[in-house]
């Protein structure tokens, strides 16, 4: 799927391709988000960005078998947001995330998490789920997935974290709100 | 003019999304990033040396080192000197007590999630606090205090 996307520092839209992760975007992980996040620690220290271990679910979804599937959201090269699928009675985002220069208010790219978002309901109506997908969130992205019509579903991971339902509704809604980004 | 900056501050607010990871664990914590991704903590200050674009030589001249004394410390296994930190700290315009943390001088505040491996953990059982322990606190005040006073050591031998 490509997504037209906005870069604020240079105030223009790019298209940003969301595609299957190869092992290059486990090193990008590495290479550019980790150092990034050190870096930005370093003269911030409140910034509060959660970061997974991209680098081992990027791995294990190459394993043969696994029910998990990666992918980048990539403009040009440059890796601006990651996401893992699984596919059981629903499809579930296992994890989500921009890359961390794109997170807060001053990010640099916007509408990546409205991408994946897009991309995420139309895999799950490809593989006739309606749309429908749950996940987990982080306290911090309740509100996104609250105003984007997602419901708690009144239970939590073992982490604690909340689990939210797209209802088909939900996920026609967003995807009228947003169509306009997808080209 | 105003209008259309008006404008593009608009556009931006209105694209802004909040945060929107969610995952099967609350992340890793800077501990366990540090400790999981750079082979050593002295990488830090090639890395800051990389981000803001500044040769050897240029940061052992700031940092009144020889070059060849500077790749020792980047390479070495050893802490960096800690009269150094704050140097570097001002150097790259970046957070002292940070810094210290992540070159190894201090303890990293305490996590408030369990690690990424240990999904499987009871709740009850990942939960160790965001706040520093006391003892931690009193090695990092300590510390900052060897510093400061280094710091006006240096200033007084100038």
């Amino acid at each position: 799927m490509r997504f037209k996307t906005l870069d604020r520092v240079k105030d223009q839209e790019y298209e940003t391709q969301i595609i299957n992760v190869d092992s290059d975007a486990s090193n990008q992980f590495v290479q550019s988000w980790v150092a990034f996040y050190i870096m930005k620690i370093l003269r911030d220290p409140d910034f509060s960005y959660t970061l997974f271990k991209w680098d081992k679910i990027i791995k294990g979804s190459f394993v043969v078998g696994s029910k998990y599937q990666c992918y980048g959201a990539f403009t040009g090269k440059r890796l601006d947001g990651l996401l893992s699928l699984s596919l059981d009675d629903i499809l579930k985002i296992e994890f989500i995330a921009t890359a961390p220069w794109n997170y807060g208010e001053n990010g640099r790219v916007k509408r990546i998490g409205s991408a994946l978002i897009c991309f995420t309901i139309q895999m799950s109506q490809y593989c006739n789920r309606r749309g429908e997908f749950m996940l987990n969130a982080i306290p911090d992205a309740e509100k996104f997935y609250e105003r984007i019509g997602m419901q708690a579903t009144g239970n939590a991971n073992p982490s604690g974290l909340k689990e939210y339902h797209m209802s088909e509704t939900a996920a026609s809604s967003f995807i009228k709100e947003n169509g306009k980004y997808i080209i | 003019m105003k209008k259309k900056n008006k404008e593009k501050v608009s556009t931006i607010k209105k694209d802004f999304e909040g945060p929107i990871e969610a995952g099967q664990t609350q992340g890793i914590s800077l501990q366990e990033v540090l400790d999981n991704y750079l082979d050593e903590r002295n990488v830090i200050l090639s890395l800051l040396r990389v981000y803001f674009d500044k040769s050897s030589t240029e940061v052992a001249s700031e940092l009144g080192i020889s070059k060849a004394d500077l790749e020792k410390i980047e390479k070495s296994k050893d802490l960096v000197p800690y009269q150094l930190v704050p140097k570097i700290a001002k150097l790259f315009d970046v957070d002292l007590k940070t810094l210290l943390m992540f070159l190894g001088h201090a303890n990293l505040p305490a996590s408030n999630h369990e690690s990424d491996d240990s999904s499987d953990f009871p709740l009850a059982a990942q939960y160790s606090g965001p706040e520093l322990t006391r003892q931690e606190k009193i090695d990092l005040q300590k510390l900052i205090a060897i510093i400061v006073e280094h710091k006006q050591m240096d200033k007084d031998t100038k």
